[in-house]
């Protein structure tokens, strides 16, 4: 029954060949596609930017850090870390995957880590900042930055 | 060339009946060929090419070679005898959102000789919100990560969730961009068929490793209305199909290295394979919308 209407597809198909290269028209669809569309509601606002800076404050020389982040096998090790307002969090990656450590709500923002490769975040807002790897946002970890001892 | 072909829910008693009236309405079938305006009826099958996953600059030894790779996939595409309307890029065309990495793969895609449309993946967008993509691959028209577009009597809409994540990593589509998808896709005719890009599949296909989209149920609630939704993903570096009801879910290959399956292994890292398995779970596919219910897609390797 299949191979029947198969069959009928094959001459019709030919039928409609010959046809269209009887004709004086041309009929070549879509050789060059028109442009997107312009949806017709204008933009309201643009995706949000992150306002927080996306490296380390730039500074002569490194602050020391207090604390570090090892990303091992997908993990941020340890996923919870505490420091002191003013101080600085390293971040290392030793998978050969590349990852990152990007604050859920914006506050930080590392670029890509490759293999071996280190980003320090000084900490000046004290607060707790849930924060993935962007690119495996599975990988979830959590700063927690406590007020600066007066 | 090795190929595969997928049959999807083909109707062959429909096909039989467009030919006929094509046949009956010769003229007609001519101006709809070249009318903008008139695209609904056409009868020409049409196609266009996805790719995905081309990771320009990973040099990893899961394939030390992606720039070969991707030429490879671009000669092949080229080759086809019947060229297709227009290739789609599902994201992560770079792999660390790098400059040198956008240009290059922007060299190298130049070579492609029909249109190419872009979305991001979670690789093209780090540190910056997909900055840098955006200059490099700059799409018309986009508004909160949404571009949409008719082609061939096709609705094209392409939505990017790589930006915000949900739980356990989940992509998401944000609510601004819901909105313009509600607007846009209550406008459309229920007959008319709709192909939906995205990097990150819009199903639960894997929550665990994130292969899911948060907040895609109202997407996929709009799109349950509509007799054809097609629905091309990458990001997971392999052919999965699915349905539900008249939705049907394809991610692709990568053209730059495999992902284990679906909780095959601890993580989601690159699997290394010998170089002539290597090839054959890459390459491309060409999708064929051939009526109003029937989309066709053939899978092309490249070894
Ligand atoms: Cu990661």
């Amino acid at each position: 029954m299949k191979f029947l209407t198969y069959f009928f597809i094959a001459i019709a198909s030919t039928l409609l060949v010959i046809l269209l290269s009887l004709s004086s028209c041309s009929p070549t669809p879509q050789a060059t596609p028109p442009p997107p569309a312009v949806m017709d509601h204008p933009a309201t606002t643009q995706p949000q930017a992150t306002t927080s800076p996306t490296q380390a404050p730039p500074q002569p020389s490194h602050p020391p850090t207090t604390a570090t982040v090892k990303i091992h096998n997908f993990k941020f090790e340890p996923a919870n870390v505490t420091i002191v307002a003013g101080e600085t969090v390293q971040f290392i990656n030793v998978d050969e995957e590349p990852h990152t450590a990007t604050s859920t709500e914006g506050t930080f923002n590392s670029k890509a880590l490759d293999t071996n490769q280190t980003w320090n975040y000084t900490a000046n807002q004290p607060g707790s900042f849930p924060y993935i790897c962007s690119i495996h946002p599975f990988m979830k970890g959590t700063l927690t930055v406590t007020p600066k001892k007066t | 060339m090795k190929r595969r072909k997928f049959i999807e829910h083909v109707s062959w008693t429909g096909l039989g009946i467009v030919w006929a009236v094509g046949e009956n309405g010769l003229l007609t079938a001519c101006q709809v060929g070249t009318s903008k305006t008139q695209p609904a009826s056409t009868t020409t099958p049409f196609s266009f090419v996805q790719i995905s996953d081309t990771h320009i600059g990973f040099h990893k030894p899961a394939n030390e070679h992606v720039t070969d790779t991707l030429q490879k996939t671009i000669a092949a595409i080229n080759a086809l005898p019947v060229q297709p309307a227009f290739v789609v890029h599902t994201g992560d065309i770079s792999h660390l959102s790098k400059p040198a990495e956008f240009d290059q793969a922007k060299q190298l895609l130049s070579q492609l000789k029909v249109p190419l449309f872009t979305l991001p993946g979670e690789h093209d967008t780090i540190g910056d919100r997909g900055k840098a993509y955006e200059e490099a691959f700059p799409r018309k028209a986009v508004k909160e990560g949404l571009q949409v577009w008719d082609q061939g009597g096709i609705h094209f809409v392409a939505v990017t969730n790589v930006l915000d994540f949900g739980a356990t990593g989940k992509g998401e589509l944000g609510q601004a961009q819901l909105d313009l998808l509600t607007q846009d896709l209550l406008a459309q005719k229920s007959d008319t068929p709709i192909v939906v890009f995205s990097h990150i599949p819009l199903y639960d296909l894997y929550p665990k490793w994130g292969w899911a989209t948060a907040d895609s149920a109202k997407l996929l609630s709009l799109l349950s209305r509509f007799a054809s939704v097609t629905v091309l993903s990458g990001h997971i570096h392999q052919v999965i199909q699915h349905s539900e009801g008249n939705i049907r879910f394809h991610t692709a290959a990568a053209t730059a290295y495999p992902l284990p399956a679906p909780g095959k292994g601890e993580q989601p890292a690159p699997v290394k394979l010998p170089e002539n398995h290597l090839l054959a779970v890459l390459g491309f596919r060409t999708v064929e919308v051939i009526t109003h219910q029937d989309t066709q897609i053939e899978q092309h390797s490249l070894g």
